[in-house]
C-alpha cells in the first residue's frame, strides 16, 4: 500500500491532473470595456483594462445558422 | 333608388347586396371586363392610388390579397452567424434582419427548393461584420448597426446587378463596446403567403367611392354649420350655398347625419373602388398591380385547365 501513500503524498507537491486541467487559461469578455482576458481557476476575476468583474463566455467556434423568420 | 349605390344611415347599411351575381340573372363576366375602367389618381414612388370602377367586391379583393400575400420578392431567409455578443438575442437578430427589404429583381431569381444549395440563381449573400470599440478619446466607434451596414458579395452570374437594402438607416442592433456581430446573410425568394417578410406591399387596401348628395340647397348659417361640422372638411360654401367640394375625403363619420335639418344624403358606390396600394420599395407599385394581375390571370387560366380535363374526362 505504499504506493497509494506516495501518490497522495506527490498530490499537495506537485499539480495534479485536475490541477493541471484548472490551470488551463480561458478567455472571457469583459462585461464593461470588452477587453479579452484570461483566467485561470485561481486568478481573481478582475478585468485587465477597466477593473470591471462581470465577464461572459465566448461564442463556440463555427457559427450557427438560423432562419429569419 | 340607385341599385349600384349602398344608402349609409345613422345607424344602419342598406343596400349592400352585390348587384352582378351570376344566380341574379345579370351580367356575363365578359360584360363586366368589357366596362371596367382603370384610372391613376395618385402616383409617387412609393405608393399609389387607383380608382377601379366597374368590378365587384370578390375581384376586387382577390386582388388586394393576390397583391398582399402572392407577389414575389426577394428577402432574407439564412443567417449564418458566426459572432453575436450583442444584447439581442441570436433568433430575434435574424428575425429583424429576414424583414429589411432587398432591393432585388425578383424575376432574375428562381425559387430555391429543399434540395437546392445556394448559387447565382436563386440566393444573394450579404455579408455583415461590425465590431463595437471605444476610441483613445473615449469615443465610441460602430454604436448602432444599420442596414447600410451589409455589403452585397456577388455571386457567380450576379457582376452586372444592382442589390442593396432599399433603406440605408434602418437600425438592425445596438451595440457596447468589444461587442460584435458577424453574419452571413442568404436571400431567397418567396411570396407573402410563406413570411409576411416577402410581401412587397406595406398594404394593399380598398375602399368604396363615396357619394353623398345635398337633398335641398343650405344657405347662410346653415351652409357654415354644415361646413363645420364635417371633420374631413368634405363640405365648402361657393356663392352663399353649401356644396360637396372633396367627396373622396369623406370618411364616413356620419356626423353630418346627426342633424336631419342639413338633408344630407350618404352613400357608397358599390362598383367602384378606391385601391391605396403601398410598396415596401422593392417594386414600384405599379410593377406590383401589374404582377398582381398577370398572377391572377394565370390561376383563371389554371382553372380553365381544369375545368376542360373535367369535361373531357368520361363520367362513370
Amino acid at each position: 500500500m505504499g504506493d497509494t501513500e506516495r501518490s497522495l503524498l506527490s498530490k499537495s507537491d506537485e499539480p495534479s491532473s485536475l490541477g493541471i486541467m484548472n490551470m488551463k487559461k480561458v478567455s472571457y469578455i469583459c462585461g464593461w470595456c470588452g477587453k479579452e482576458n484570461e483566467f485561470t481557476s485561481r486568478d481573481e476575476l478582475n478585468c485587465i483594462g477597466c477593473g470591471y468583474r462581470i465577464f461572459y463566455k465566448k461564442r463556440l467556434a463555427g457559427g450557427a445558422q438560423y432562419e429569419a423568420r | 333608388m340607385d341599385v349600384n349605390m349602398a344608402q349609409l344611415k345613422s345607424h344602419t347599411l342598406e343596400n349592400t347586396q352585390t348587384i352582378e351575381h351570376p344566380s341574379s340573372g345579370g351580367k356575363a363576366l365578359s360584360d363586366i371586363f368589357d366596362n371596367l375602367t382603370l384610372e391613376i389618381i395618385e402616383e409617387n414612388p412609393d405608393d399609389m392610388i387607383i380608382d377601379i370602377k366597374g368590378i365587384e367586391a370578390p375581384l376586387a379583393n382577390a386582388l388586394r390579397r393576390i397583391m398582399i400575400s402572392e407577389v414575389p420578392t426577394m428577402a432574407i431567409e439564412d443567417v449564418d452567424l458566426y459572432q453575436n455578443t450583442s444584447v439581442i438575442p441570436d433568433e430575434v437578430l435574424a428575425h429583424r434582419l429576414g424583414l429589411i427589404p432587398i432591393y432585388a429583381e425578383p424575376e432574375k431569381f428562381k425559387y430555391k427548393t429543399q434540395e437546392d444549395s445556394h448559387n447565382g440563381e436563386n440566393s444573394i449573400l450579404f455579408k455583415l461584420h461590425v465590431k463595437c470599440i471605444r476610441l483613445q478619446d473615449k469615443s465610441i466607434q460602430n454604436e448602432n448597426v444599420y442596414s447600410r451596414d451589409l455589403i452585397w458579395s456577388p455571386l457567380p452570374g450576379q457582376e452586372k446587378m444592382h442589390i442593396a437594402p432599399v433603406h440605408s438607416d434602418i437600425l438592425i442592433a445596438k451595440l457596447g463596446p468589444g461587442q460584435e456581430i458577424e453574419a452571413e446573410l442568404w436571400c431567397e425568394k418567396g411570396i407573402g403567403a410563406t413570411h409576411t417578410k416577402w410581401s412587397p406591399v406595406c398594404t394593399a387596401s380598398y375602399r368604396l367611392m363615396p357619394s353623398i348628395t345635398l337633398s335641398q340647397i343650405l344657405k347662410g348659417e346653415n351652409a357654415k354649420a354644415l361646413k363645420r361640422k364635417c371633420q374631413a372638411k368634405v363640405f365648402d360654401i361657393e356663392d352663399g350655398k353649401a356644396i360637396v367640394a372633396n367627396m373622396r375625403d369623406c370618411t364616413s363619420c356620419r356626423e353630418c347625419l346627426r342633424d336631419e335639418n342639413f338633408g344630407v344624403v350618404l352613400g357608397k358606390v358599390k362598383d367602384h373602388f378606391i385601391f391605396s396600394i403601398e410598396s415596401t420599395g422593392i417594386l414600384k407599385p405599379r410593377r406590383i398591380l401589374r404582377d398582381a394581375i398577370l398572377i391572377l390571370k394565370k390561376k383563371a387560366r389554371d382553372w380553365i385547365d381544369i375545368i376542360n380535363v373535367y369535361k373531357h374526362t368520361p363520367k362513370s
